[in-house]
């Protein structure tokens, strides 16, 4: 077993570690934050320097947990603008990775991913958007929740009911491609979010929206498998940007410790504040490991979803717990620094592609079925 | 005050923030608290609630004080905090100035006050200091929350340690993105005065005994926090279902709810029903009201899924307040040792 990446991978961090100081600049992850804005020109750049790069998936998650490192909110977006994609490239057809995907992989569309409700988002088999045949075409009737990239989205991969449950709540949902300039579909900007608030996030309104039939992706009534199937990648994803959010926060704790011992102020460095550190580290260090395994697994194709449950809900709680401590530990100059934006930017991971509470469900379900026990 | 009487002002207290607090907690945290709910604060007598009736104020009792700080703060922690900037930090410090006019206006809503502190939270005197040249005091202060005051006690001088009552030239600097308490503003603070009155070169001394002295008024803002986030939990997980059953029924839904409740039932009976707590005992309130303030905070937002992040479920605010209350009112050096001097009868935690 060996613990260091390949010199070729150290090399890809280093890049997109300069990339990431020299376009997310602090001014500009304020303005963002401050404004609610989507950086769509940092975005753009990260393509053109090849920072997103589907072919490398390690560079990739290298790309997340870097620039969440630097700016939460900025370093989500910039890489955000694929997210479902593994839907489409798992079930879809060939023609739709040609229309799709080719274009979201050079950075030319931005795509998003539709399972949560206003009613529900934990529940995935409880979603209630209906898509009903007609013809070749199906007709979407429903409204989403809290959907990433739903404004600047040119498409949107959905779970949909396509039949009734049937006893089976899992049963009868799709996965479909929507155009979101498709007549009767709206997208309501959502303002006022804790933190992230450079991500774009809307509710979408889906009143008759047509589609043709080739839009499902992969065969009707598979879409609750595939949404879990892609849950087990892109929680391996959160994690990374758990990993770098914990990271951020790591490095201004002891960027504080050494400024203030510098100033000579020595209870900056104390032992209780050492130790404070030292936690801190450790729980940095776990959630990289576990991140990496997790990757590891996933990267190799044979994804393991009790790691990944793992790794998602230990880093999501890495992050919130070294933004709480860095606050904790800087006083003052943590809630007039970047750090007040890590505190509020890192409470998403706990909620967001599954709560914790839904990754522990997951964990101790799967352990139990694995023993024979459930 | 005898028992009936904190009853009955705990109510008042209570159904003014719901009239007047609640329904505008959005505009509060977007927009700042406004002329309209100041002067409402101040006709029913909170901002001047400590300050001694011959000045303005209400004159009320410390229990009574504490009352009114938990039942804004379970609506609005800003406005609470207003309460606390002017009756236990700006009042105290320049009770002795003689300038009665002023402490009246601060009283009666009509003069906006704060205090800079960032030397007492920080613990060391650094950078933003304000000096005295040709009749004229100038500098910056940094973090200063409630920066839209006219009226400012800040420390300066030669020895960055004289005591300054400044009441002209000042201006707001760079702002800083608020965590918390956004219902009042964090900015820099620019002086440029030629109209101050010096309060005594013992300053650093006298604002760190004032900053030593709030453990309860801050233990009850953050009781407030936890109690006004834990029921807003409490009632969303009542009527919201995942999985076709309430919230309410899950084990883990139900189990940490119910005892976060628990703990501030013992920390309100701990702050409310004795009258005679000591040193030790007020900062131990402190220390446990703020951590689970942070806690509670955390669990309701978490309890409200997708929708506890954002502001519209007036939950999120409660996450911010609490810990924007441990950044500035929390020393955790000074207060630990504090804590293990009382503990231990003599110095100790020191290495
Ligand atoms: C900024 C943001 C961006 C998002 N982006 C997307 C996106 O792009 N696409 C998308 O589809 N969704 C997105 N989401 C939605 C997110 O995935 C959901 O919010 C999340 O899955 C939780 O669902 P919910 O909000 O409906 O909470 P609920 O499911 O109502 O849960 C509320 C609380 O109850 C707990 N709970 C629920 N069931 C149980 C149980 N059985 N046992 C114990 N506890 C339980 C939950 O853990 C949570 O704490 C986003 C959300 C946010 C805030």
């Amino acid at each position: 077993m060996d613990f260091d990446f390949p010199e070729e991978l150290a090399e890809t961090r280093k890049k997109i570690r300069e990339f990431g100081l020299r376009e997310l600049t602090p001014e500009l992850a304020e303005k963002y934050d401050r404004e609610e804005k989507y950086p769509n020109e940092i975005r753009k750049k990260a393509f053109e320097a090849g920072i997103i790069n589907y072919e490398n998936p390690w560079g990739m998650l290298m790309a997340i947990e870097e620039l969440c490192r630097i700016d939460p909110g900025l370093g989500i977006s910039a890489t955000v603008s694929l997210f479902g994609e593994e839907v489409i490239m798992l079930f879809g057809t060939e023609e739709q990775k040609q229309k799709y995907l080719t274009r979201v992989n050079s950075g030319e569309l931005i795509m998003g991913l539709a399972v949560t409700e206003p009613g529900g988002g934990s529940d995935v088999a409880g979603i209630k958007t209906t898509a009903t045949r007609s013809g070749d075409k199906f007709i979407i009737n429903g409204a989403k929740m809290f959907i990433t990239n739903g404004q600047i989205a040119d498409f949107i991969v959905m779970l949909v009911r396509t039949s009734p449950p049937n006893g089976k709540r899992h049963h009868g949902l799709s996965t479909v491609i929507v155009d979101t300039k498709a007549k009767g579909f709206t997208a309501n900007k959502l303002e006022g979010k804790l933190g992230v608030r450079a991500t774009n996030t809307a509710e979408l309104v889906l009143n008759n929206v047509e589609i043709p039939v080739e839009n499902l992706v992969g065969p009707e009534g598979k879409g609750f498998y595939h949404i879990m199937t892609f849950f087990n990648i892109s929680r391996v994803y959160v994690a990374a940007q758990g990993l770098g959010i914990a990271q951020g926060a790591l490095d201004r704790m002891l960027q504080y410790i050494k400024k203030a011992s510098a100033l000579g102020i020595a209870e900056a460095n104390s032992e209780s504040s050492q130790f404070i550190l030292a936690e801190v580290a450790a729980k940095v260090e776990a959630a990289r490991l576990l991140t990496y395994k997790a990757a590891s697994f996933l990267f190799q194709f044979k994804p393991d979803p009790i790691i990944t449950s793992i790794a998602k809900w230990h880093a999501a709680e890495a992050a919130v717990f070294a933004a709480e401590k860095a606050m904790e530990l800087t006083g003052t100059t943590g809630i007039t620094s970047d750090l007040e934006r890590f505190y509020r930017d890192a409470k998403i991971l706990e909620i967001w592609e599954g709560t914790s509470e839904v990754e522990k469900l997951i964990i101790a379900r799967m352990l139990t079925k694995e023993d024979g026990t459930q | 005050m005898i028992n009936e009487e904190y009853r009955i002002l705990g109510d008042t207290v209570k159904e003014f923030s719901e009239k007047n607090l609640e329904g505008s907690s959005l505009k509060i945290e977007r927009g700042g608290l406004g002329d309209d709910i100041i002067t409402k604060m101040a006709a029913q007598g909170f901002l001047g609630a400590k300050i001694p009736a011959d000045l303005g104020g209400s004159g009320i009792d410390e229990k009574g004080y504490l009352i009114i700080l938990e039942n804004l703060a379970r609506v609005s922690p800003s406005a609470a905090l207003k309460v606390l900037i002017n009756n236990s930090l700006f009042y105290p410090l320049v009770s002795e100035s003689g300038d009665t006019g002023t402490i009246e206006g601060v009283a009666g809503g009509k003069v906006n006050a704060t205090v800079a502190m960032e030397e007492v939270q920080e613990g060391y005197l650094e950078s933003g200091k304000l000096s005295v040249s040709g009749g004229r005091l100038t500098g910056t202060k940094i973090g200063v929350i409630n920066s839209d005051a006219t009226v400012v006690v800040a420390l300066g001088g030669e020895s960055g340690k004289e005591l300054f009552l400044i009441k002209n030239g000042i201006s707001k600097g760079r702002s800083n993105p608020s965590l918390g308490f956004r219902g009042l503003t964090l900015s820099q603070l620019v002086v440029d005065s030629d109209d101050y009155i010096s309060l005594g070169s013992e300053g650093l001394d006298r604002m760190t005994k004032v900053m030593d002295s709030l453990d309860l008024e801050i233990s009850a803002i953050a009781i407030g926090i936890s109690e006004g986030s834990l029921n807003k939990a409490i009632e969303y997980t009542k009527v919201r279902s995942t999985f076709e059953h309430l919230l309410k029924d899950y084990e883990p839904v139900a189990f940490s709810l119910a005892h976060l409740n628990s703990e501030i039932e013992g920390l309100r009976s701990f702050l409310f029903d004795r009258d005679d707590l000591n040193a030790k005992e007020r900062l131990e309130l402190k220390f446990l009201s703020v951590d689970l303030a942070k806690r509670c905070t955390k669990q309701a937002l978490q309890s409200h899924g997708g929708y506890g992040y954002l502001q519209d479920f007036g939950v999120e605010k409660f996450y911010r307040d609490a810990m924007a209350l441990s950044s500035l009112f929390f020393r955790r050096e000074r207060d630990n040792r504090r804590l293990a001097e009382e503990v231990f009868q003599g110095k100790a935690g020191f290495i």
